[in-house]
């Protein structure tokens, strides 16, 4: 099934990696205003069990400790910049990490925010192996 | 005064709706990351302001991660005033208004973070439990509607002072107001209806439910445990109990069958039998669902709406009204009076 997906693209207080699945969604037509800039925007094309795991909620686990106490992960899912990177070589990781650039080389931006391309083409996350499972420790 | 609608100092308002229409955010989600900062050492609160963009989201949050306090916390609540042009919010039923449901899967939780308050907005046919404090204290959900959701409606599992205040669960597939921890409050609530289980229900801990009303609920209306507070509660069946609280009455709403469980002025079950929460201990306020100040008549109602009558100039219109209707009897009498007399 064809999903939408966000990863962060910094790191937060609360727990939020670089590169954690932060939405996993039904295709839409657009964005809004504050999210082009800190995550990164594609379609994947998952399995249904997939799908309900990265949409499922994140009852966050320590993992670790700090001065304040547990830190949470705020995802189980993660896929590293350098992984697409990996997959697709134009992909520009710098670019994607300054937050001012709204870089979005898989679902550009038109007028208003929308998607300037309604059919893009998707990753297949489960064959590519970029998926990092916290839980594991592994790419799923 | 004080409205259940808890509002944080220094607000940082954001806006969410549908693709296209230029709001910040489309995702619950990004929301939530974005903002899971150190709230107290930036001395800012977070707010997330819906708009009524599509007839409903298909989205989820859970709340997590941010530091926060009394004066700086999370909010999400619709964009507007109540009342006004440019509310997005319901207006006491769930026809309108900023809408979530979820296609599969749960609603909203808070899964670890403390004061985040989640106002006014309706849950419809979401798929499993809909709405949860699951890890975390201080919380309130306030003002909201959920309607022919799955699951477990609003549910309380953990921490410390969360409170439900002024909600309306009609037809929840299961336990409509659920408490699964000490400590946690459900004043002014509306259970109506439930698929499964009792309208307010426990497992086990020591809740405590004041001004609520149950009524048509599959189980009860109202678990008949002991241990815990129950306060001029209500219910259609026998279940209610504790001081002030009212059994097997019948209740009579605007329009149940257009889901509109707001308190007709015929009303004899639940108006003026509720007790005054303004001075609450734990969470004091002093509104309904609709934003109406209670009581409306000299003492609170039970149940999440407050009936209040109108007032003001209506008044003089009446004064006006009953005039101008004397004026006409008077007219119908002296000419009925006539046409007897012409007759006899």
């Amino acid at each position: 099934m064809k999903v939408e997906i966000a990863i962060a693209l910094f790191d937060s207080h609360g727990g939020v990696e670089e590169g954690d699945v932060i939405v996993c969604r039904a295709p839409s037509n657009g964005i809004g205003k504050k999210e082009a800039g800190m995550w990164l925007w594609f379609r994947a094309d998952i399995s249904e069990a997939l799908a309900s795991i990265l949409d499922g909620p994140l009852r966050g686990e320590p993992v670790g400790l700090d001065k304040r106490g547990p830190l949470i992960a705020k995802s189980r899912f993660n896929i590293p910049l350098e992984a697409i990177k990996g997959i697709d070589s134009n992909f520009d990781v710098d670019k994607a990490r300054d937050l001012k650039s709204e870089y979005q080389p898989y679902l550009p931006l038109g007028d208003n925010m929308l998607f300037s391309d309604p059919d893009p083409d998707t990753f297949a996350l489960e064959d590519l192996k970029i998926v990092w499972d916290k839980s594991t420790g592994a790419f799923i | 005064m004080a409205s259940s609608r808890r509002t944080g100092t220094n607000e940082n308002v954001s806006t969410y709706g549908a693709g296209g229409f230029g709001r910040d955010y489309t995702s619950l989600a990004t929301w939530e990351s974005a903002t899971d900062n150190n709230l107290v050492s930036l001395a800012q609160s977070e707010v997330l302001e819906c708009y009524d963009d599509a007839a409903n989201f298909d989205d989820r949050i859970d709340f997590i991660g941010a530091t926060t306090n009394s004066s700086y916390f999370r909010i999400i609540r619709p964009a507007g005033t109540f009342g006004q042009a440019g509310w997005q919010g319901h207006n006491g039923t769930p026809s309108v208004g900023v809408t979530f449901t979820r296609s599969s899967g749960i609603g909203f939780v808070v899964s670890g973070e403390n004061y985040v308050s989640v106002q006014d907005l309706v849950f419809d046919s979401v798929d499993d439990d809909t709405c949860e404090t699951d890890a975390g204290s201080y919380t309130s959900w306030v003002g909201c509607i959920l309607v022919d959701c799955g699951g477990r409606g609003m549910n309380v599992s953990g921490g410390t002072d969360n409170v439900v205040v002024n909600c309306i669960v009609i037809r929840q597939n299961e336990h409509p107001f659920l408490a699964d921890t000490d400590d946690c409050y459900f004043l002014n609530c509306t259970a109506i209806d439930s698929v499964i289980g009792r309208g307010f229900n426990e497992f086990s801990v020591d809740p405590i439910w004041i001004n609520c009303l149950g009524d048509g609920n599959s189980d009860d209306d109202f678990d008949g445990g002991s241990g815990f507070i129950e306060e001029n509660n209500a219910s259609g069946d026998a279940t209610a109990s504790g001081t002030g609280s009212r059994i097997n009455q019948t209740f009579t709403f605007v329009n149940a069958a257009g889901d509109d469980y707001n308190l007709a002025a015929t009303d004899a079950g639940a108006r003026n039998y509720g007790q005054d929460l303004s001075a609450h201990g734990v969470f004091p306020f002093d509104d309904d669902i609709k934003f109406q100040t209670r009581p409306g008549e000299g003492t609170w109602d039970i149940g999440a709406s407050e009936y209040v009558p109108d007032s003001g100039p209506d008044l003089t219109d009446i004064n006006g009204i009953l005039a101008a209707n004397i004026n006409d009897i008077n007219t119908v009498d002296f000419a009925d009076i006539s046409d007897v007399n012409g007759v006899g």
